[in-house]
């Protein structure tokens, strides 16, 4: 069972698609925010893994996943972690940020 | 060419003008250009150049005529012709190809200079020219970069010393010194080949001594303190560290690896990092085929960071260190043993893309005239920032880190404290203070505004609280630090600062404190740790990630399962 509703574009569904929730906490309703101010809205089964919504999200960004880092409420996300565990509810916003490196001022 | 004819014909030359000057180069004058940086160097060099020769000269009226000037441009540039010597002699000899090394003679006892090595590889040369031509082959060794110049000569002595057959030629491009000295032998020799000034190599017959395993332990007594070669090694270590060609070797070739390991034990950490690092990157390469990944602290802290085998490339020397990094080793500052209890109790440690959010969200405010620090304050769940005497904020911008630190943001009501905001950078010109201080003001502002009304609304307790804080209230300084002496370093002083913070934070501290007086206060000040200090971290950092990462294998593999936990969401 794929942790992401399919529509589409696999993985994504806009947020006025929104399916009636089946039993609670089943499916939640998750926006991830690039740094650009764009927003992605997902729909995902709250006890899924957040790797597909991940993948998902820099494909259709078309990044490299390795490049972004998601966060939530400043913590950092693993791809193995699910909704259900870190207490995510309906609406709650992820930040995808891109990784960031430095060494000295360009 | 008259300074370079100095330099070789006495290192200590700068000693004697030294002697002749009466006032003007006091010896610490004259002797400071020593611990000048390369590019001080070359622009005190620049300088004095225009007072002898160029366009400044007629500016000067002295009576000697500028020969004060000439003495001190002499001794500069014997200064620096010392220190390119010097990274010559690291970069010059070739680690890899030494192992194989049987032919060696006597290259001198590293005090003796130059002259005299390259007579006595001319009198090799000399006596068994022949031999020489027929057996010696060329190895390229030059594109190795490692400090074993030291290794080969201590361990050409003792062969030497043991082996009346040994023969190494130094290949050198003679300056004009050593010309007139050296004989026609080793000029024969060298007009064959193409060799950079006073580079210095082995020319290497292919099959390997037996007698230089045999000897090996003889080596040592014949060899330098094995302490000073060390140093030496590390310093040049530092002068030349470009691993990467060497570690790509290294890690592709399992025999050389095995020859050089019994040899490290004297030949100075450079062969050993070397050798570490191959091994390294195998290592990487297998915990990325079997998806191995760390989270620190634990899987279950929910704010765990959780490291991949690529983050390690991150360590690699020159590399810049990523957030991931970052954030692992603040974490890693936090442990029980470094910080203990009381130490999370008095601190908190923004992660590393707090900032950036910082920014954002008073971006927006700007554009939309609106604050979202509410979605800010979620990244503080569970903490009250007021409560902490510090607060650290790692800031990231344009490929570069620096620390900023939030002293007291809850305004000690004794008074014994003042609310300020310090900022740290490794570089001179690296991020702009201001605009540091400027948003992190504007986020205590509205955090304290938040917490007032909070407190007004649900008791009347925080009486003392209930001031108004306005942004210019907060002092804001900027502290002098030790600065990298690199560019690729930033990441690790970020880190090095905290480390060093925390371990000596002011219990107190009015603004008065950062007025420079860094030696009472404890922290702070370029003096305040030796800049190879937090240089080093890189390795140390290294070293524990990958204990951790071969933790992290064991579990998976005494679980016989590696990787399940990874792949168990099949597509």
């Amino acid at each position: 069972m794929a942790g992401v509703e399919d529509s589409s574009n696999p993985g994504v569904q806009h947020q006025d698609e929104k399916k009636p929730l089946d039993g609670a906490g089943q499916h939640i309703n998750l926006k991830v925010k690039g740094q650009d101010g764009g927003e992605v809205f997902f729909r995902i089964k709250s006890t899924a893994t957040l790797r597909k919504l991940m993948n998902a999200y820099c494909d259709r960004q078309s990044v490299d996943p390795s490049s972004i880092a998601f966060l939530f409420d400043g913590r950092r996300l693993r791809a193995e972690q699910t909704p259900a565990e870190l207490d995510m509810e309906d609406g709650d916003e992820i930040d995808a940020m891109l990784h960031q490196t430095g060494g000295a001022s360009s | 060419m008259i300074g370079l004819h100095h330099s070789v014909i006495s290192d200590d030359s700068e000693d004697v003008s030294d002697g002749v000057e009466v006032e003007f180069f006091t010896d610490s004058k004259a002797q400071k250009f020593k611990e000048f940086s390369d590019t001080q160097l070359d622009d005190e060099i620049e300088k004095y150049e225009g007072y002898v020769a160029g366009t400044r000269k007629a500016a000067l009226n002295l009576p000697d005529g500028g020969n004060k000037f000439t003495k001190h441009l002499e001794s500069l540039r014997s200064e620096k012709h010392k220190r390119a010597r010097k990274l010559k002699r690291a970069l010059a000899v070739g680690t890899q190809k030494l192992r194989d090394i049987g032919y060696l003679s006597n290259l001198g006892n590293g005090n003796g200079g130059t002259r005299w090595e390259t007579k006595s590889a001319a009198q090799s040369v000399s006596t068994k020219p022949q031999n020489t031509r027929s057996t010696i082959k060329v190895e390229n060794v030059s594109t190795d970069i490692s400090a074993n110049g030291f290794v080969s000569r201590e361990a050409s002595k003792s062969v030497d010393y043991n082996n009346g057959k040994s023969i190494v030629i130094i290949r050198r491009s003679p300056s004009p010194e050593e010309k007139a000295s050296s004989s026609e032998g080793a000029t024969l020799v060298l007009s064959g080949e193409q060799s950079g000034p006073s580079s210095r190599e082995l020319l290497t017959p292919k099959t390997p001594d037996p007698s230089f395993q045999v000897d090996s332990d003889r080596k040592r007594l014949v060899a330098e303190p094995i302490g000073r070669s060390r140093k030496r090694a590390r310093e040049a270590e530092f002068v030349g560290r470009t691993p990467d060609t060497a570690m790509e070797i290294d890690s592709s070739d399992e025999e050389d690896k095995t020859s050089v390991g019994n040899r490290s034990s004297f030949d100075g950490s450079c062969v050993e990092v070397s050798r570490r690092a191959g091994l390294r990157n195998t290592f990487r390469r297998r915990m990325e085929k079997l998806k191995v990944k760390i989270a620190y602290p634990s899987r279950t802290d929910p704010d765990a960071v959780e490291i991949l085998p690529s983050d390690l490339t991150r360590l690699e020397p020159l590399e810049f260190l990523n957030d991931t990094i970052i954030d692992f080793y603040i974490k890693y500052i936090q442990r029980d043993e470094f910080l203990g209890a009381e130490g999370r109790q008095r601190f908190h440690f923004f992660n590393s893309f707090f900032y950036k959010k910082l920014s954002e969200v008073v971006n927006s405010q700007k554009k939309k005239g609106e604050a979202y620090f509410s979605k800010l304050r979620k990244w503080t769940k569970g903490t009250n920032i007021f409560e902490k005497d510090y607060l650290f904020v790692p800031i990231h911008d344009k490929l570069h880190w620096s620390l900023a630190i939030i002293c007291f943001p809850g305004f000690d009501k004794g008074g014994q404290s003042e609310r300020c905001i310090i900022h740290l950078d490794s570089m001179t010109h690296g991020h702009d203070s201001q605009r540091v201080f400027r948003l992190l003001r504007s986020y205590i502002v509205a955090e304290w505004k938040h917490s007032v009304e909070t407190c007004e609304n649900e008791a009347d307790e925080c009486t003392l609280s209930v001031q108004r804080l306005k942004a210019d209230e907060i002092m804001c300084k900027k502290v002098p630090v030790p600065l990298q002496d690199n560019e690729s370093d930033c990441g690790l002083f970020l880190l090095h600062y905290i480390q060093k913070f925390v371990e000596y934070a002011p219990k107190t501290l009015k603004s008065r404190d950062l007025d420079g007086n860094w030696e009472n206060l404890g922290v702070f000040g370029r003096d305040w740790f030796l800049s190879t200090e937090a240089s080093s971290l890189r390795t140390s950092i290294l070293e524990h990630l990958c204990r951790l990462f071969k933790q992290e294998y064991s579990i998976l593999e005494q679980a016989n399962n590696p990787v399940i936990p990874l792949d168990g969401e099949a597509t």
